[in-house]
């Protein structure tokens, strides 16, 4: 066997799985045909929110079939996905949720987030301040009203509008995106000090939100505290994220593939990383099934079943509970989905269903933990076939 | 209180048309529409100012006035209107003879129509070999016999119905969307969402399917029967062409290229609940795909956007299956001044409204001559402007400037001055239509349209390939209000639904993870406190 450990995929299951398989001493190679949702997350990473409950009390409450349900220490658990979310470079209290202000302006829970969009936790703000949003430009500059409509509810000293930055100064600049934001900052940094500052005077501002840091994030001085919102597709954090994990499994001696993968890879034991719709690891055709093994996937109690219609796995309302939504396979304890040809396979997260990532139910926070909880399981199994064929 | 000659009620194109008909004539006119323009079966259709081919042998009149008026409202906005050719594939049945004499038939048949094309501009049918059909159209059905061709005209309804109500504005009618009649008493007392009052000498009931019930208001029994049509979106221009498909009942099924996607419709089954309350199964979405997959197979390709339906206020006959029923129109004289309009197409609309206000006129004994066929709508008075002109002169993306000057013609250089004062409108929110910030703020304070629900209909925010998953936020942000995106999210939600499957789910999850993921919306208080 080539390798002690294969996985397919490389978002933040994959590397949590790759990393965490490396650390148990694993030879491993990561398979990927390209980005997938993590490429495309918002820099904060969600593993469970119930109000404000402490973290481990969130996962708990998740009914089955969650996979948190599955796991046989949920505190070793979070601990594991804590320390590879903070290599990362997360931050995070580990034990409760931080509060961050959404692109919608919307009060946002999540474990980590990368360092300048965790600074932001709500919760460390007076009700007394008065923080406000950065408008730079166009698109950003009206999306920022709704921002700071989302800060002065929850601080009513905030000012109504947000606040414009002397930045940017050509008609075109309107047309920017963030990610061209990101660049702009990136090359600029000096003069957005020079206007953060200007404008944190002017303002009487004691906090202030930027869209984004930049592709290479460094801290801001402005007088006063600068954080980074959390970004909507396409995103700057998700940029960030993917080279991150470039890194980290370059630095950890993870080999790398770029392949679609077709057949069973060459294996002590696979980890399946693919995702769901996004990543493209769960597909409804004539069935609602996993695409590469082709193992059978779940919404909710229903089996899958050929030609399931939409209106059967989706609410109503755009915001009501979608069975459809949380789609994938189901997995033993040990996150194992399935041994084939006397490989055994484990799965990390979003390919396994049962929770749905837009809903407090675990997003890229649920990828790391169960990836790490994966790659474990599937270093221990390699060993176990090695030392049986040896 | 408020006085007029007519209150009209209904925003669809029956009722924009005779309200901007009748004021163009000199009478006051006040339009009433409790929900916004084009809300019902006038934005619900398949988009065509067509010349209804299909009604030549059991409704020629229905086909003569639609070409005929096609042809003025090919005049009155020109920018509105987008040719699309149809082909007609013919295909084998098996026996040879039954073939050549049923292509001999669809000829005398298109013959026939060309009779009427000249009244709109359109050409005459070509007869197309198999390898001419293929060389048009490479994703038919191999081994057809041919095809034979026809002309007819796309439009954005959405903007037809405006623009009407905008030139009845104009010509000084008073104009209100959100206003439903909630009370109807004798000397035509109408009462307004349960609260003010306005009075009118003569009412025009152009409710369309709501027709029966606002009759009933005001003490009249008016009957319809209802139909409902559905349509489905495909992701793209899914061919050059209009394609005429046969359904497995036998029913025509078209596919055509519509703005940056193709529709396939539609279905027609009498329908028996509340018009507010239509819904599309998923049954009905394959029996669409599957009348298209036959003679074009390669609709199974494209990703589904989405369903949506109509209801026809078609008028009322016992007996014949819902395909058969005539498509003409009627006007309905309940006496004391209180009329109501049934039936007709979108494509003949505007020769409805002069018929419906010639008898308003006459018992007002009141009003000019007609002139809505001389007049052009706004926007519709001069050439557009070239979008390479546009976007260097406004600074703003050439797709989005093109996108603009189809949909506001001459005014397309007015909607982009907005731009001058407040330098943030030249960026595109919905990127997948092409609409400018400019332009929501144009429709939002010039075109009624207070929320992000109106400016859909206006500018197709959120109609294009991601449903929404780009432009919700940012477009809630101009308005400054969240709640209005969760209530386009779940408007763009319904259409979704019932087609939600292959690709299509992972636009459903990027978009769940954009509003309630990342974005947490709904959730406003502090959990931490």
């Amino acid at each position: 066997m080539a390798v002690d450990v294969a996985v397919i995929g490389s978002g933040m299951a994959g590397a949590a799985a790759a990393l965490s398989a490396r650390a148990a001493g694993a030879s491993v190679l990561v398979l990927s045909r390209g980005p997938g949702a993590s490429a495309l997350s918002s820099g904060a990473a969600d593993i469970a929110a119930d109000g404000d409950a402490p973290l481990l009390d969130a996962m708990r409450s998740l009914p089955r079939p969650h996979p948190y349900r599955l796991l046989p220490d949920p505190a070793a658990a979070l601990a594991d996905a804590a320390e590879l979310l903070r290599s990362l470079g997360y931050q995070g209290p580990g034990d409760r949720n931080l509060w961050l202000l959404s692109p919608l302006g919307c009060p946002k829970a999540a474990a980590f987030a990368q360092p300048f969009i965790a600074a932001g936790d709500l919760r460390g703000l007076a009700p007394d301040a008065r923080p406000a949003v950065v408008a730079l430009a166009g698109s950003q500059a009206i999306e920022a009203r709704l921002q700071q409509q989302g800060l002065r509810r929850l601080f009513p000293q905030a000012p109504a509008e947000p606040l414009r930055a002397d930045f940017y100064a050509q008609r075109t600049d309107a047309l920017k995106g963030i990610p061209e934001m990101a660049a702009d900052i990136d090359a600029r940094r000096g003069d957005l000090e020079q206007a953060l500052k200007r404008l944190a005077r002017a303002s009487g501002a004691t906090h202030l939100w930027l869209p984004t840091f930049g592709l290479s994030p460094q801290p801001l001085d402005a007088g006063v505290p600068v954080f980074e919102l959390p970004g909507a597709p396409p995103s700057v954090p998700g940029l960030r994220l993917q080279q991150r994990i470039d890194e980290a499994l370059r630095a950890a001696g993870v080999a790398r593939e770029t392949a679609v993968v077709e057949s069973l890879p060459d294996a002590a034991a696979v980890v399946l990383a693919t995702g769901r719709f996004i990543g493209g690891g769960i597909r409804s055709g004539a069935a609602l099934h996993e695409t590469i093994f082709a193992l059978p996937a779940y919404a909710g109690e229903r089996r899958s079943l050929p030609s399931l219609p939409g209106e059967e796995l989706f609410a109503v309302k755009a915001s009501g509970r979608h069975a459809g939504l949380g789609a994938g396979i189901r997995v033993g304890p040990d996150l194992l989905a399935a041994t084939i040809g006397g490989v055994p396979i484990f799965a990390a997260g979003a390919v396994i269903g049962g929770y749905d990532q837009s809903r407090d139910e675990g997003g890229l926070g649920a990828a790391a933990l169960l990836g790490a909880a994966a790659g474990r399981n599937a270093a221990a199994a390699a060993r176990t076939r090695m030392r049986a064929s040896a | 209180m408020k006085s007029f000659d007519l209150l009209v009620i209904g925003g669809g194109v029956n009722g924009t048309g005779i309200a901007r008909d009748a004021a163009m004539r000199g009478l006051s006119v006040c339009l009433v529409e409790k929900k916004d323009f084009a809300a019902g079966a006038s934005g619900a259709n398949t988009g065509m100012i067509h010349g209804g081919a299909r009604y030549l042998l059991h409704d020629a009149k229905v086909t003569k006035l639609s070409c005929l008026d096609s042809g003025y409202i090919q005049k009155i906005a020109p920018h509105l209107l987008f040719r699309i050719p149809f082909l007609v594939p013919l295909l084998p049945s098996g026996h040879e003879m039954f073939d050549k004499a049923y292509a001999y038939g669809v000829e005398c048949y298109f013959e026939e129509y060309d009779r009427y094309q000249p009244l709109k501009n359109g050409k005459p049918h070509t007869r197309l070999s198999d390898a001419e059909l293929h060389e048009l159209e490479p994703g038919i059905v191999e081994a057809t016999f041919g095809a034979v061709t026809m002309d007819e005209y796309g439009i954005d309804p959405f903007r037809l119905c405006t623009l009407n109500a905008r030139s009845a504005a104009e010509h000084g009618a008073e104009v209100r969307t959100h206003a439903q009649v909630t009370r109807v008493s004798p000397g035509w007392l109408l009462e307004l969402n349960g609260s003010e009052t306005v009075k009118a000498t003569a009412v025009f009931n152009a409710a369309g399917p709501w027709a029966p019930k606002v009759a009933a208001l005001a003490g009249f029994d008016l009957r319809i029967r209802p139909g409902k049509g559905v349509h489905v979106t495909l992701d793209r221009r899914l061919s050059n062409y209009g394609i005429i498909c046969k359904a497995i009942d036998g029913r025509d099924v078209f596919v055509m290229p519509h703005e940056d996607s193709s529709i396939v419709g539609t279905t027609d089954d009498d329908f028996y609940g509340d018009p507010d309350e239509v819904t599309v199964s998923h049954d009905e979405v394959e029996y669409l795909l599957t009348a298209v997959e036959r003679t074009f197979p390669a609709v199974r390709q494209a990703r589904v956007l989405r369903a949506w339906a109509g209801v026809r206020p078609t008028l009322f006959q016992y007996g014949p299956l819902e395909d058969r029923l005539s498509r003409d129109h009627r006007i309905y004289d309940h006496g004391e001044g209180f009329y109501s309009i049934v039936g007709g197409k979108l494509a003949s609309f505007r020769a409805m409204a002069e018929e419906a206000v010639d008898v308003v006129a006459a018992r007002l004994a009141k009003g000019a001559r007609c002139e809505t066929h001389r007049k052009p709508l706004p926007g519709g008075q001069r050439a557009a402007p070239a979008a390479e002109e546009l976007s260097r002169r406004y600074d703003v993306p050439a797709f989005a400037a093109a996108r603009l000057a189809y949909r506001h013609g001459a005014e397309a250089g007015q909607v982009l001055e907005l731009a001058d004062d407040q330098p943030d409108l030249r960026a595109v929110c919905c990127p997948c239509e092409g609409v400018t910030f400019a332009e929501l703020e144009f429709s939002r304070t010039r075109e009624y349209a207070p929320s992000l629900l109106d400016l859909r209909r206006r500018c197709r925010l959120a109609m294009g390939v991601c449903q929404g998953a780009r432009c919700i936020g940012p477009a809630a942000g101009l308005v400054g209000d969240l709640q209005q995106a969760r209530d386009l999210l779940d408007e763009r939600w319904k259409g979704q639904r019932p087609v939600l499957g292959g690709d299509g789910l992972a636009q459903a999850e990027l978009l769940q993870g954009t509003y309630f993921g990342t974005g947490a919306i709904g959730r406003a208080e502090a959990p931490w406190r």
